[in-house]
């Protein structure tokens, strides 16, 4: 797969990793912005722009990664959860078997299926 | 058949994304006019304030990630244990054997079969012995 199907396909890691890059850039302009200054008033702008915005979009980038796992977690489910109701279905199953009866009693199926 | 929590059903709310994007934009607004009026001013003493405001924003919008976060991260272990379940706790290997023994520095005093003591060779004594000479009962084997 080359980047740009990736990009497509996973396009909430792809700003992760874009943001994640652009808050660790700003810590870096930041830090050299300050350390390029003599005076407090000219370093304290600096401070907000590449040190706290840049740790702002750092969190930005991690919650993007983070919603991507969830959502893959998401679609797991989804796909249990189907499987799990389509075994039910059979009727091949106990009714005191383990999963799909607990699909069953824990209300994810209804009863007058 | 109809599902109670449908396949499609997605994981944030639309009032979910308007929580997480009303924070975020506020934290952000809140950290760029905090630096565009810092840079304007000459007087450190004067820049302090803004820049607890971008403190602030920061802290507003990383509040919005956390929330959007666990939310999820609730949702995700409460469906997986509704349709998963939790795992069958494991059959304790439980020591029956009545023989009593320990090692002759050990602290504790075990059954033979315990698993702490198992295959070590240790001999067997009275618990009476056991106690006069300072063992306790092994917590796991409770002898």
């Amino acid at each position: 797969m080359n980047l740009g199907n990736w990009m497509r396909l996973a396009w909430d890691r792809a700003a992760a990793v874009i943001l994640i890059a652009a808050g660790a850039v700003a810590l870096v302009l930041g830090w050299v912005g300050v350390s390029g200054e003599a005076f407090p008033a000219k370093q304290l702008p600096y401070l907000i722009s590449g040190g706290i915005a840049g740790v702002f979009i750092l969190v930005l980038g991690t919650v993007c990664w983070l919603s991507a796992d969830m959502r893959d977690e998401w679609t797991k489910l989804d796909r249990i959860e189907t499987a799990l109701n389509r075994l039910a279905d059979t009727g091949l199953v106990d009714s005191n078997g383990a999963r799909p009866a607990s699909a069953k009693s824990v209300g994810l199926v209804d009863s007058k299926s | 058949m109809s599902l109670a929590a449908p396949p499609d059903l997605p994981l944030w709310t639309k009032r979910d994304a308007t929580v997480l994007a009303v924070l975020l934009t506020a934290g952000a607004l809140l950290v760029a006019l905090s630096w565009f009026f810092a840079a304007g001013r000459a007087d450190a003493g004067d820049q302090l304030v803004f820049v607890t405001l971008a403190v602030i924003g920061a802290v507003v919008g990383v509040t919005g990630a956390v929330l959007w976060t666990t939310h999820g991260r609730r949702l995700i272990n409460l469906r997986r244990s509704l349709l998963l379940g939790t795992a069958p706790p494991p059959v304790a290997d439980r020591a029956v054997a009545t023989e009593l023994v320990a090692g002759p520095t050990g602290r504790w005093f075990h059954r033979a079969d315990c698993l702490l003591a198992e295959g070590r060779g240790w001999p067997t004594s009275t618990r009476a012995q056991h106690e006069s000479a300072g063992r306790h009962a092994c917590p796991g084997c409770r002898p």
